[in-house]
């Protein structure tokens, strides 16, 4: 398999969310197939379920080859973290300020390199496979609890206020380590992006048919020509950016894929300077 | 001193464990693949056992389970050490009769500390 050819230095980047399904090699994939059979001109019953048994296929391949990459890349990121925490744990005098800042970057760059292939795996599979069990009862109210005092020491360390207006239960049917995961995204969002002193508002009720979920921040914004951008992969804003925030770029991404796998929606309002707020609709 | 045996095909990873469990005052036998980690542990009676899953020939569930079986190296503690996170990976591992499960990349500092752990668990 060849990469295809980009600009830019999301490159490499771009080429495993490409492999992590929905991308590029996918869609030319399938395209291929597609044409190859329609170019028989033949489309009987039976050549239909061929062609579904051939993308059945290639989706395992490629959750398979996710899982391997994903595999190779841990274990010589396990060398480059561990030996940092080992040189970064040595005796005060054994190492200069200088030295110790550029491990400091050394290993904040490996967290980094981490979270992605987390976040590339997780796509990858929450793309493929839709649901990753069979979807249970969820009350969305513990979903939130849960999360919620998951984030707390982050948002203290931040000095960022956490207000919680959650009426539940809120029972639906869903996938509930993936609105978890929904969840833990959107919490770490507005705390990542919130200045010390704001505040960040979690807000959850039932509306009619759906389960209703806000979360709202008084941080940083986004800048209105990014806005639509945002469910991109791997697009971070340019104020996160120069602020060097750290992101994958991936987790709006992951939020989005897991709202939609619920037949729900995801939307984002946000002013630059005055804060985000994520709407996120459930059906019940 | 509690004699500790780590496995792991990759030279980094076991060495980088080898250092650490031995600066925080274990005996350590190092080995690189699951036939001689069972030699070893028959021979060497170690406490803790410290298995990578995925090692050629003998995996370290593989191991994991022979050990289980054999009545004079069942008690001996396992933690198995694991670049895969699905979920039935792990359950696997646990059902080969590990007491613990850690995730590359991991830190070798939490890892000390899951042994340490594990044994006062073992010793209570």
């Amino acid at each position: 398999m060849r990469p295809p050819v980009f600009g830019g230095r999301a490159c490499a980047a771009a080429f495993l969310a490409g492999l992590a399904g929905g991308g590029a090699l996918g869609a030319v994939a399938v395209a291929h197939l597609v044409s190859r059979l329609q170019s028989e001109g033949d489309h009987s019953r039976r050549n239909e379920e061929q062609l579904l048994a051939r993308l059945a296929a290639l989706d395992a391949a490629k959750n398979d080859f996710m899982a391997t990459v994903s595999h190779e890349l841990r274990t010589p990121l396990t060398s480059i973290s561990g030996y940092v925490e080992l040189l970064r744990d040595s005796e005060p005098e054994e190492l200069t300020d200088a030295q110790r800042r550029m491990l400091e970057v050394i290993a904040r760059n490996a967290r980094r390199l981490r979270e992605l292939i987390e976040d590339i795996l997780t796509l990858s599979r929450i793309e493929s496979g839709g649901f990753s069990s069979e979807p249970g009862d969820v009350d969305l109210a513990q979903v939130i609890e849960k999360a919620v005092v998951a984030i707390a020491p982050t948002a203290e360390k931040a000095s960022v206020g956490l207000h919680c207006d959650v009426r539940g239960p809120l029972p639906l049917r869903g996938d509930g380590m993936q609105l978890d995961r929904v969840l833990a995204n959107l919490l770490a969002n507005a705390v990542k992006f919130t200045a010390p002193d704001g505040t960040v508002t979690i807000r959850a009720e039932r509306t009619g048919e759906h389960t209703l979920l806000v979360v709202a921040d008084d941080g940083m914004g986004i800048p209105a020509a990014e806005q639509t951008a945002l469910f991109d992969r791997f697009f971070r804003a340019t104020n996160a950016i120069r602020q060097a925030i750290p992101g994958t770029g991936l987790g709006l991404a992951i939020c989005q894929k897991i709202v939609d796998n619920h037949g729900g929606s995801i939307e984002l309002a946000s002013t630059e300077g005055v804060g985000t707020t994520v709407t996120v609709k459930l059906p019940l | 001193m509690t004699v500790v045996l780590v496995a792991d095909d990759d030279a980094d990873i076991r060495d980088l464990v080898a250092f650490k469990l031995e600066q925080a005052g274990f005996d350590v036998i190092a080995v690189e693949d699951g036939q001689t980690a069972l030699e070893q542990a028959r021979s060497r009676q170690p406490t803790l056992a410290v298995l990578d899953v995925s090692m050629p020939g003998l995996s370290g569930i593989d191991v994991c389970r022979m050990l289980r079986s054999d009545p004079a190296t069942a008690g001996i503690l396992i933690i198995m050490l694991t670049a895969r996170v699905q979920e039935q990976d792990v359950e696997g591992g646990f059902s080969a009769g590990a007491d613990d499960y850690v995730t590359k990349p991991f830190s070798p500092r939490e890892l000390v500390s899951r042994i340490q752990a594990l044994l006062s668990r073992a010793r209570a």
